[in-house]
């Protein structure tokens, strides 16, 4: 950094020393982590944004931050030195010394190297360029040209396409979208046709009127014509429709060979060469006129028509080019001219003195103090002084013709109508024909009541030749055919008056603003205008019918068509000074100089050919800290309402003045003012949203460019139409089969009340069975008389029989011990009348295990009696058994009854329906061999 | 070394063509200036030798930097070499190209022509189109050559201190005669 900051110093001391030079403010722009950083190559994107090849790679400059662009491709970092950066279409080419290209999306950081074709450039890359077909050319330093039609990568050269020379120092297009190639054999004009391949070169050298057949730089001006940088014989200018080539600047004017040039429209080019430095070129007095000592190498103008500056050391620097001052002349100036010749005359205290060809001189006239100039129509240059009168000069010979002596010596204004010149002094004002001035005294102007009372601060002749006076006093006066009209209502003191092209008449005086007067109608510009200040020191218009306003610290350049003002100061690059009174002038090219505290700006006019906004973009959207291609996304979900854009508005001139408002539509019409290049939004409700930024760099958003960008934010899914329609259905589904389901149920339920009431009606109706009891009595007493023991124990038996069917039926299952227990009494009682006829065996042990419907067993029991024949001949076996799947198989051996009981039938069938119901399994039943089986499912407890 | 053995590279590749119009210089005459607010040096080589193709229009030029001689006194001449043009690590300058206009040697004239080519001194090579007068003669072609040679742009590190004394550009004449070969 120390390093840096003596580098700055010497080329400040550099641009002192030439020492009577206009020169702009050098702006130097280091990156300040970067140390020695060597900036080598320049280019701007469509965004407004520099990109710099460096000594460590690429970064993007928006004139306050540097932001580095890291190679993907690690190898890119040993090619050594950058030579050439470009952008198009969002992509950045950058092209090294070594002959490697490398390329990369610029809002994407990363670089990769660039193959196309399997042989490459192995040349340095001197420039890129895009035509309007879209192809990209490169040039090389010792390859001559490549050509990339988007598949194919042809080469051009000297031996093969006939290319002046392989060696191509610059490259540029022009209005007929041929590229120009500079080489040391002149220059080659090249097309080439995609469709079908060909290549067209026409060579263009010192026979077709080039001064030199070495060239150097190529810069085309605003017109398509092309700007010839050579070697040794300066600067050309080609007609591109004649075929002309002529030399504007004097051609003896020797400034080294060119390295490169930019081009300020009809009005000045400035160039860099390799041995005189930074010069500028004045088109309208055709002189050189030089800047600088330093060694530049590059020079570019941005949009702003900003110049920049790469110098052989790797410092960049960037000039506001409209604006210049003197270093080497910075007495206050109290009036100023210029004349036809393109000199300009500057009056300061210390007498008056002649800036012509880049120097002052003082005019010899002695030590004057000189406060008002203007020129008669016999070229003869009028001096007003204060105290001495008015010193008329023979303005070529810069000798004195006449002093002329007045009762009072101070002039403070002075203008010339045709042959008449105008004369204000601090004792009223007097007119003198110029040609009998000699013989004849000043006569007082008549007509302005007490017009000798009151100071006359500014003679102002419009272009309808009428004469104005600005009076401290009575306002705004007008001769107009023969009679004065003086009008107060701008006020009654104003000091300052000037006329645009179209014909209103500006005028200010003490803290008014800015006065228009159009058509009788006196309008007001004041700060609310977003003027810079309602003090103004001087008004005067340039070539382009611009009002340049002087003030204290500033000056405003006001586009009186479109109300547009820009206000330079400090911080736009240009010198601090204050605007003296009146002491401004436009010369023959437009350019208005204006006299200061610190001598002479020259403002010149050529602001309007460049961007007057800054160059505003949205750069990133991020939601929640993850970037959004909001270029294809706009569509965010509920909880992705979280965005925050960042935007730039670039605007090198004067980075620090730009002011953004924005507003996101539909959720609020407000504008915000801010500074920041970046907003959030948190927790955005659903909607639809445009988000719209506007840039400024000086106050006013009026009539500014805008960036917007559309974005919509989803309700969540349980608040959209087809979920909540959806839910509604499904909620009245469910609600429909619970209720179905339950009635259902209930249904089920009562019928199986019904069922179990029925099945215990049976069992009760069979249980009190007369034919059981009546048989079972008959067999008590059979047994009373003959075996009274055991008859009790069969009365005992039959008494148990019967509580456990009252115990039993009202219970839905009851263990298997118990049932058997049940059927074991009941088997018994029947053996008692049956005898040796009935088998009865159980091959399954009792367990409590296994749950089965009460009095299951002795329903088949009684069933197999009731249905068949039980005898001795024919005894029934009745074997109960364990059987597969849990099941208890019960089976008897069939033989029917001649006479078969009549029976309901209803007993196994209800059996097997209550089953089902308990188990979802059947009774299964089967009548086989001679053999009935009964199978029951049995239920588990333990499961 | 590598210099040296670069620049008899050229020689023979200029010479393996075979083509007529070689010309050679053995005893070339090289001085250099160097104007500083406090001191001017100036030294002489005699030492400068060159080899030129008439006919394809190449050339190669090269010094051993350390024939130099003159100087304001032998230790000045010493420091010069030893510690600014280094000339232990880079013996030799060369500046080898092409000429650039289409000079007609046949006829005896004096023209002034443009050399572009490889100016290397200080082991730091530059791109230098250098304006070459020659007297072309019927024995012999005469050249003479004025131009200047930035310090920075070889790498050629002169102490801040030491500023006063030695300028920053350089000025070099050249006054050879070369001979058929």
């Amino acid at each position: 950094m120390r390093h840096l900051s003596l580098y700055i110093m010497v080329f400040l001391l550099a641009r002192a020393m030439p020492a009577t030079t206009q020169s702009p403010v050098f702006r130097p722009h280091q990156p300040r982590d970067w140390g020695a950083l060597r900036i080598t190559a320049w280019t701007q994107d469509g965004y407004g944004a520099c990109w710099l090849g460096t000594s460590e790679g690429i970064l993007r400059y928006d004139g306050t931050r540097y932001e580095q662009f890291p190679f993907a491709d690690s190898t890119l970092l040993k090619e050594g030195a950058i030579r050439s950066v470009f952008t198009r279409n969002d992509t950045l080419w950058v092209g090294w010394e070594s002959g490697a290209i490398g390329h990369g999306w610029i809002f994407g950081k990363n670089i990769q190297r660039w193959k196309a074709a399997q042989t490459m450039p192995d040349a340095p890359v001197t420039a890129f360029l895009s035509d309007s077909k879209g192809c990209l050319w490169i040039a090389t330093y010792g390859e001559g040209l490549y050509v990339f039609d988007g598949s194919q990568l042809l080469h051009w050269d000297q031996a093969n396409d006939g290319l002046s020379s392989n060696d191509v120092y610059a490259m540029t297009i022009d209005a007929k979208g041929r590229i120009w190639a500079a080489t040391d054999n002149g220059i080659s004009i090249c097309s080439y046709q995609p469709a079908d391949g060909s290549k067209n070169i026409i060579l263009l050298t010192e026979t077709d009127g080039l001064p030199d057949k070495i060239v150097t730089a190529l810069t085309p001006d605003a017109t398509g014509n092309m700007w010839v940088g050579t070697h040794d014989r300066g600067v050309a200018l080609y007609d591109v429709t004649t075929g002309k080539c002529s030399q504007p600047i004097d051609p003896t004017e020797d400034i080294g060979p060119v390295r490169s040039i930019a081009v300020y429209s009809t009005y000045e080019i400035w160039i860099a060469s390799a041995e005189k430095g930074l010069l500028r070129g004045n088109l309208g007095t055709k002189h050189w006129i030089p800047v600088s000592n330093e060694r530049v190498k590059h020079l570019f103008t941005d949009r702003e028509g900003l110049l920049w500056l790469l110098t052989d050391q790797g410092a960049m620097y960037s000039a506001n080019t409209e604006v210049l001052a003197c270093p080497s002349f910075q007495m206050p100036v109290q009036a100023s001219w210029a004349d036809p010749l393109g000199r300009i005359w500057a009056g300061t205290s210390k007498g008056l003195f002649l800036f012509d060809r880049g120097t002052w001189t003082p005019v010899n006239i002695g030590n004057v103090n000189v406060i008002s100039l203007a020129e008669d129509a016999a070229h003869r240059l009028w001096v007003g002084t204060f105290g001495n009168g008015v010193i008329i000069l023979d303005s070529q010979e810069k000798t004195m013709i006449k002093k002329l002596s007045l009762p009072n010596g101070s002039i403070l204004s002075m203008a010339a109508q045709g042959e008449k010149m105008w004369v204000a002094t601090l004792d009223g004002t007097r007119i003198t024909d110029i040609h009998t001035f000699l013989q004849q005294p000043l006569s007082a102007i008549t007509g302005v009541p007490e017009a000798d009372k009151y100071y006359v601060y500014k003679i102002f002749q419009d272009r309808e030749q009428n004469m104005w006076l600005a009076t401290d006093g009575h306002g705004l006066c007008q001769l107009k055919h023969g009679a004065w009209s003086c009008s107060e209502e701008g006020g009654k003191t104003i000091y300052s008056i000037a006329e645009d092209h179209q014909g209103t008449l500006w005028f200010s005086g003490d803290q008014t603003g800015l006065l228009s007067l159009k058509n009788g109608h006196i309008a007001r510009r004041t700060t609310k205008d977003r003027l810079h200040s309602n003090d103004i020191n001087s008004l005067s218009v340039n070539g382009r019918g611009q009002l340049i306003i002087g003030y204290n610290d500033g000056i405003d350049i006001f586009q009186p068509e479109t109300g547009h003002l820009v206000f330079l100061n400090e911080y736009s690059g240009i010198p601090v000074q204050e605007a003296a009174l009146n002491a401004a002038a436009t010369d023959r090219s437009g350019h208005v100089w204006m006299g200061t505290d610190k001598g002479l700006l020259r403002i010149a006019a050529f602001s309007q050919m460049f961007a007057a906004d800054p160059a505003l973009s949205i750069r990133s959207v991020n939601q929640s800290g993850t970037p959004v291609d909001w270029n294809r996304q706009h569509d965010f979900a509920w909880n992705e309402n979280y965005l925050s854009i960042e935007y730039s508005g670039i605007w090198h001139t004067a980075p620090g003045n730009v002011q953004y408002r924005h507003r996101l539509e539909g959720f609020s019409p407000d504008w915000t003012l801010s500074k920041d290049q970046q907003v959030a939004y948190p927790q955005l409700p659903p909607g639809h949203y445009r988000f719209v930024v506007q840039a400024t760099e000086h106050r006013n958003f009026d009539g500014v460019q805008e960036v917007s960008w559309d974005f919509t934010i989803h309700p969540p899914f349980w608040k959209r139409w087809w979920f909540l329609t959806g839910m509604l259905l499904l909620l009245s589904a469910l609600l429909y089969f619970g209720v179905r389901r339950r009635e259902k149920r209930i249904a089920l339920e009562q019928q199986w009340q019904n069922e179990k009431t029925a099945a215990q009606l049976e069992l009760l109706k069979s249980q009190i069975n007369p034919h059981f009891l009546f048989n079972s009595f008959n067999t008590l007493i059979a047994m009373i008389e003959e075996q009274p023991v055991a008859a009790v124990d069969y009365a005992v038996h039959l008494s148990d029989f019967y509580r456990s069917i009252t115990a039993y039926r009202e219970k839905e299952t009851i263990s298997w011990t118990e049932e058997l227990e049940i059927a074991q009494n009941f088997v018994f009682l029947l053996q008692k009348r049956f005898e040796e006829a009935l088998h009865f065996t159980v091959e399954m042990p009792p367990h409590n295990d296994f749950l089965l419907i009460p009095l299951s067993l002795q329903l088949l029991i009684e069933n197999a009696v009731k249905h068949n024949v039980v005898s001795k001949s024919k005894p029934l076996q009745i074997t109960v058994a364990f059987g597969q799947d849990n099941t208890l198989v019960v089976q008897n051996n069939i033989a029917p009854k001649l006479h078969p009981e009549p029976g309901t039938g209803f007993g196994l069938q209800h059996l097997s329906h209550r089953y089902r119901q308990l188990t979802r399994k059947n009774v299964q039943y089967s009548a086989e061999n001679g053999v009935f089986v009964v199978k029951i499912p049995l239920i588990r407890t333990n499961i | 070394m590598k210099w040296l053995f670069l620049f008899l590279l050229a020689a023979t590749t200029l010479r393996a063509q075979e083509k007529p119009g070689n010309f050679k210089c053995e005893n070339g005459v090289i001085r250099f200036r160097s104007e500083a607010p406090l001191e001017t040096i100036e030294a002489k080589s005699v030492k400068l030798r060159g080899l030129v193709n008439v006919t394809d229009r190449t050339f190669a030029w090269v010094l051993r930097v350390n024939t130099f001689e003159g100087f304001n006194s032998g230790l000045q001449g010493d420091h010069f070499k030893e510690n600014y043009l280094e000339t232990d690590r880079y013996p030799t300058a060369i500046f080898q190209g092409k000429i650039i206009e289409e000079a007609d040697f046949s006829t005896p004239q004096k023209i002034t022509v443009r050399a572009k080519g490889k100016l290397t001194i200080h082991g730091v090579e530059q791109e230098r189109i250098i304006k070459v007068t020659l007297d072309v003669q019927p024995k012999f072609i005469s050249v003479q050559s004025h131009f200047s040679v930035l310090l920075s742009d070889h790498n050629i590190n002169i102490p801040r201190i030491v500023h006063q004394k030695i300028a920053e550009e350089v000025q070099v004449t050249v006054d050879a005669r070369l001979i058929p070969d």
